[in-house]
């Protein structure tokens, strides 16, 4: 008591320490702070809503001013890309019958694998973690819009991840690299090439292929399999490298994911 | 009122941090604004604990939101506020190159402290991932740092350190 006395600084220290020390081993070893967070959570998502859309504003309308060229640049380019997509609508119209005979096919065989159909929610991002290592970002629609914890978070790029956490007005992402789950995947080139997928130390994606012999090639694209969590065809991303490991005998692969997840500012979430 | 004041600032960066400075970042980076202010103010209150008080509570609030475990944040925030309170008894809080010494270890410091405690609670991020962008976090953070320090100096310190003035 005396030396408390006459370290009062340093006593007052340790115990907030110690404190916090605490609080993190209850933490570590818990999983259920969903009341607390929720609420905090919700009542940032009431202020960082607005900050976050006036921010985009400013900052959009700022870099519009400034980028007139490039804009019309990409205006041209788009105009391009509109033309070709169209030509490809009207071939994609042919095979349309094909498919739907396909369909009936595949539901006499008791196979729904082609007939997923999603509901999707588009929503904005609120704020990021703000830590630089990892990728968890906090979405303006929450549990009200029918999200839920494990929803899967797609982009306009490809697949962005999970849904970890959700309350009233806010839910939490975590990304395909921080999530920590295996992704099983397929080329998309060939799609009989199948593998698996997760995030890894290095902040990147890497995996394997399930045949040791499959013809891969740098700057594959990869997409979901459907097998698992996530439904088919989302874009995972391009295989940046590939390796032979004599001992495990599988092709190891290096992806970079289709998506910028620091550019990121709408999702959609598959309900 | 210094309380109300600083816990204003405080406040101030744990709102900025997630929303508007991620929509400003440069090159994916941020700086830590609340580690900023607890380093800053830690360092220039010689006689008071702000920075540990405020670090704490608000790097709570952030591990709720952010975080799978309460803890890491706030703690290595203590510890590093902790660092700076033995420190600054040996330095001039006066000379801007102590202070950017003092942030430059305190910021490699606490992503050290961070990521460990995340890999303790079972984060599988690697070191290496963590420590290839701390040189761009600790200049940006060098940067708002010696903007605070230059307009809270003036406040702190209202007389010289000189032999004229008590």
């Amino acid at each position: 008591m005396r030396w408390i006395r006459e370290h009062k600084l340093i006593a007052g220290l340790l115990a907030i320490l110690l404190a916090l020390v605490l609080i993190f081993l209850l933490t570590a070893g818990s999983t259920s702070k969903d009341g607390v967070t929720g609420t905090v959570n919700k009542g940032m998502s009431l202020v960082s809503n607005p900050l976050t859309a006036v921010t985009r504003t400013v900052r959009n309308t700022v870099s519009g001013l400034f980028s007139y060229r490039q804009l019309q640049a990409e205006v041209e380019t788009l105009q391009e890309e509109k033309a070709a997509l169209e030509l490809e609508l009207a071939q994609a119209a042919l095979t349309k019958s094909e498919l739907e005979e396909l369909r009936e096919l595949s539901g006499l065989l008791n196979y729904d694998y082609t007939n997923e159909k999603f509901d999707v929610v588009t929503v904005d991002i609120t704020s990021f973690d703000g830590s630089n290592w990892t990728n968890i970002f906090t979405i303006d629609c929450g549990t009200e819009a029918g999200i839920k914890e494990g929803c899967v978070v797609i982009s306009g790029d490809g697949l962005v991840g999970k849904i970890s956490r959700a309350g009233e007005g806010w839910a939490q992402v975590v990304s395909i690299i921080d999530d920590g789950t295996k992704v099983s995947f397929k080329v998309a080139r060939n799609r009989k090439l199948l593998g698996v997928v997760e995030g890894n130390q290095q902040g990147q994606i890497n995996g394997y292929m399930l045949k040791g012999d499959a013809a891969v090639a740098e700057g594959d694209i990869i997409i979901t399999s459907g097998m698992g969590t996530y439904p088919a065809g989302l874009e995972i991303g391009t295989i940046q490298s590939i390796t032979y490991n004599s001992n495990t005998l599988l092709k190891e692969i290096t992806v970079e994911s289709a998506v910028d997840f620091r550019s990121l500012t709408k999702v959609a979430v598959i309900l | 009122m210094r309380y109300l004041r600083i816990g204003a600032v405080f406040l101030t960066a744990f709102l900025i941090q997630p929303s508007l400075l991620n929509i400003i970042n440069i090159h994916g980076y941020t700086p830590n604004l609340i580690l900023c202010m607890t380093i800053l103010y830690t360092f220039l209150y010689e006689e008071d604990i702000y920075g540990v008080i405020f670090g704490a509570l608000f790097g709570v609030l952030y591990d709720m939101m952010y975080s799978n475990v309460i803890g890491p944040m706030p703690i290595s925030l203590v510890l590093v506020a902790i660092g700076i309170v033995v420190i600054r008894e040996l330095t001039n809080i006066e000379n801007i190159i102590n202070m950017w010494a003092v942030s430059v270890v305190s910021v490699i410091a606490y992503y050290f402290m961070n990521w460990g405690l995340h890999h303790l609670a079972g984060n599988p991020v690697g070191f290496a991932v963590v420590f290839q962008q701390v040189p761009y976090i600790v200049l940006y953070s060098l940067v708002i740092i010696t903007v605070m320090y230059k307009i809270l100096i003036k406040r702190v310190i209202r007389h010289h350190r000189d032999r004229y003035v008590r």
